[in-house]
């Protein structure tokens, strides 16, 4: 039986005192162990859903459920996103000053206790994402799909459940997206993470199992994918 | 990785702010330590100059600020002696003195009979007789700042008087002063027939409820004075009392100065790395860990301004200590209660100079703080 993950319910977003309406009423579940992408041109509120969805920020009207729970403190956010969540963005976003292994471990503190075994994991998630050679080396150094590697070995630091990516693939070539997004179904087939992706590319958008559009802060489509590997 | 490497590196990755703040840190660390230690530090050459003369109580002028501007008449110290539970008495007229106008000095005056004379500690030469008027016995530290020894002669106020001795005192007041006969102080003082204060040694001065009967017998025999035991006395004098709150008071306004510096430097950090916070929230930091991040950066700063600070600190009282104006007057201890003090005054400036930086860092909204690239 498919058991929902998250659960939106009419989620209205309104910035400015209603003047500007990145979300008019939105209705979407999301399902554990399922990959869903989130589809739509610029401007039509993908990343203002993805940010509903991990509690950064908060619904004008209507809410948001996790597990089944209806989510309100901040404080319940923050316990779901150290541990239950894992977020991946376009610009990666590492820590400059930090090499890749302390990138991915930041995300571990106040979770995982004891230098040893957080170094431990780092090392696991490094092998993961094909970098073990890289571990002490800056973002700077890096290229940018391997600093893509990073941010989803750092995503998955805490064993979420959830991987959230906004537009994971946005600053990489062609060739350096068909990696990124083969990592990330690997990991979602291996480990059964719930995978959702938003992105304005409809290739990226066909490896996932669902396919969700939105135009204009609606969905518009929400239908299964039979052709994602 | 240990969790305090993350603001460690967050420090360094601006290393010229980060060392002017330090710096900043260490110059009101500095003058705290420095200040403290010298009003400390004269009450610790009085308090030990007394205590290595074998002084139990001092009396002197009720009313006098200072002591070197008490005057009493030089023929109290009889009466005195007359209280039970007394042993000896001695008159002392103390002044500060140019010698050969260069040199400061404490100059000390007994008359010929005084028991001061026989405890007085030489390492070097002899004491004065009873009836030698010009002779003197010189501190060894002083002896040695004038390059002077004995048989050799100075000149005091035009007068000149003939080095008899040299003595040694580990107390510095002690080991600075300059001994000479009372009647000879007075005439070049112009204070005739009058001392600044008695030496009081008691019989049973261990005898503690006996010494502070002792001292209430005199207290009411003798009105105008006051009487202070050894280890009060650099408590209750007013000199002192004002040089310590006027250290105090600055030193206050050093730490606030420090406070403002981890302040700025954290303000402006907060806000450069705006985007930096909201990444952390996002990767699923909570607001208790960014905000132990933002405050261990302020502790960091505060403890290594802190370290330097103690340590010119230190370095800044010994030199004061050692200069020609203030020689003899000083007597610099480091004690563990003073370390302690700064301790406390550094987590204190690292933790109240962060508070609001951090506080700043956990109102910011992610979403905001993710647009702010
Ligand atoms: N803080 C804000 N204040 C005002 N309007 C905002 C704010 N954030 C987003 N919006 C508006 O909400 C709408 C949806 O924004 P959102 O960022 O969700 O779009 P998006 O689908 O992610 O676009 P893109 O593909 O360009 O990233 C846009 O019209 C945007 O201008
Ligand atoms: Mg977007």
């Amino acid at each position: 039986m498919v058991q929902p993950l998250i659960e939106i319910r009419d989620a209205v977003r309104n910035y400015d005192e209603g003047r500007i309406t990145a979300l008019r009423g939105v209705n979407l579940t999301i399902n554990a162990v399922e990959s869903v992408s989130i589809l739509g041109p610029s401007g039509s509120g993908k990343t203002t859903l993805l940010n509903l969805m991990s509690g950064l920020d908060r619904p004008t009207g209507g809410s948001v459920f996790f597990e089944g729970r209806e989510i309100k403190t901040v404080r319940q956010w923050m316990g779901i996103r150290a541990r239950r969540i894992g977020y991946v963005f376009q610009a990666f976003n590492l820590m400059p000053v930090m090499s890749a292994a302390e990138n991915i471990e930041i995300p571990m503190f106040g979770v995982i206790r004891g230098t040893r075994t957080r170094a431990r994991r780092v090392s696991e998630l490094l092998d993961l994402v094909g970098l073990s050679a890289r571990a002490a080396h800056r973002p700077a150094k890096l290229s940018g799909g391997e600093r893509q590697r990073v941010a989803i070995a750092r995503a998955l630091a805490n064993s979420p459940g959830l991987i959230l990516a906004d537009e994971p693939t946005g600053n990489l070539d062609s060739q350096n997206a068909i990696m990124i997004m083969e990592l990330l179904k690997n990991i979602h087939h291996a480990q059964k993470t719930t995978l959702v992706i938003v992105t304005h590319n409809t290739e990226v958008a066909a490896c996932c199992e669902r396919l969700v559009s939105i135009v204009d802060g609606l969905i518009v489509g929400d239908a299964q994918n039979p052709d994602a590997r | 990785m240990k969790f305090i490497t993350i603001p460690i590196r967050n420090l360094g990755k601006r290393p010229v702010r980060t060392s002017l703040t330090i710096t900043g840190i260490a110059v009101a660390i500095a003058s705290f330590t420095a200040l403290v230690a010298v009003s400390r530090g004269v009450g610790n050459a009085w308090t030990g100059s007394l205590a290595a003369r074998g002084t139990h109580i001092v009396a002197t002028n009720r009313d006098s600020v200072e002591v070197l501007t008490a005057s009493l008449d030089d023929t109290l110290g009889k009466q005195i002696e007359t209280v039970p539970g007394v042993r000896n008495v001695a008159g002392e007229l103390v002044d500060l003195i140019n010698v050969e106008s260069r040199h400061t000095v404490i100059a000390v005056g007994w008359a010929p009979d005084e028991y001061m004379w026989r405890e007085w500690q030489l390492s070097e030469g002899a004491k004065p007789g009873h009836d030698n008027m010009d002779g003197v016995i010189l501190g060894s530290s002083t002896a040695q700042a004038m390059g002077k020894t004995i048989r050799d002669k100075i000149k005091l106020h035009d007068k000149e008087f003939t080095i008899m001795g040299i003595s040694q005192y580990a107390g510095s007041l002690n080991d600075g002063a300059l001994v000479m006969k009372l009647s000879a102080l007075q005439e070049l003082m112009n204070r005739p027939g009058k001392v600044t204060g008695f030496h009081i040694r008691l019989q049973q001065p261990d005898n503690e409820q006996s010494a502070a009967r002792v001292k209430k017998d005199l207290g009411t025999a003798f009105p105008t004075l006051i009487f202070n035991e050894t280890r009060e006395i650099a408590e209750n004098n007013r000199m002192l009392q004002l040089l310590r709150a006027a250290a105090w008071s600055n030193s206050v306004i050093a730490i606030i100065m420090g406070l403002i510096v981890v302040l700025n430097t954290l303000a402006m950090s907060v806000i450069e790395r705006t985007f930096e916070i909201g990444v952390l929230s996002a990767v699923g930091w909570t607001a208790r860990r960014i905000l132990s991040m933002i405050m261990l950066e302020g502790v960091i700063l505060a403890v290594a301004g802190s370290a330097l600070g103690c340590l010119a600190g230190m370095e800044l009282a010994h030199l004061l200590a050692r200069m020609p104006q203030a020689r003899g007057f000083l007597e610099i201890h480091f004690t563990t209660r003073q370390i302690i003090e700064v301790c406390l005054a550094a987590l204190f400036l690292g933790i109240a100079g962060s508070l609001y930086p951090a506080w700043r860092a956990v109102r910011l909204h992610p979403v905001e703080a993710l647009k702010h690239e």
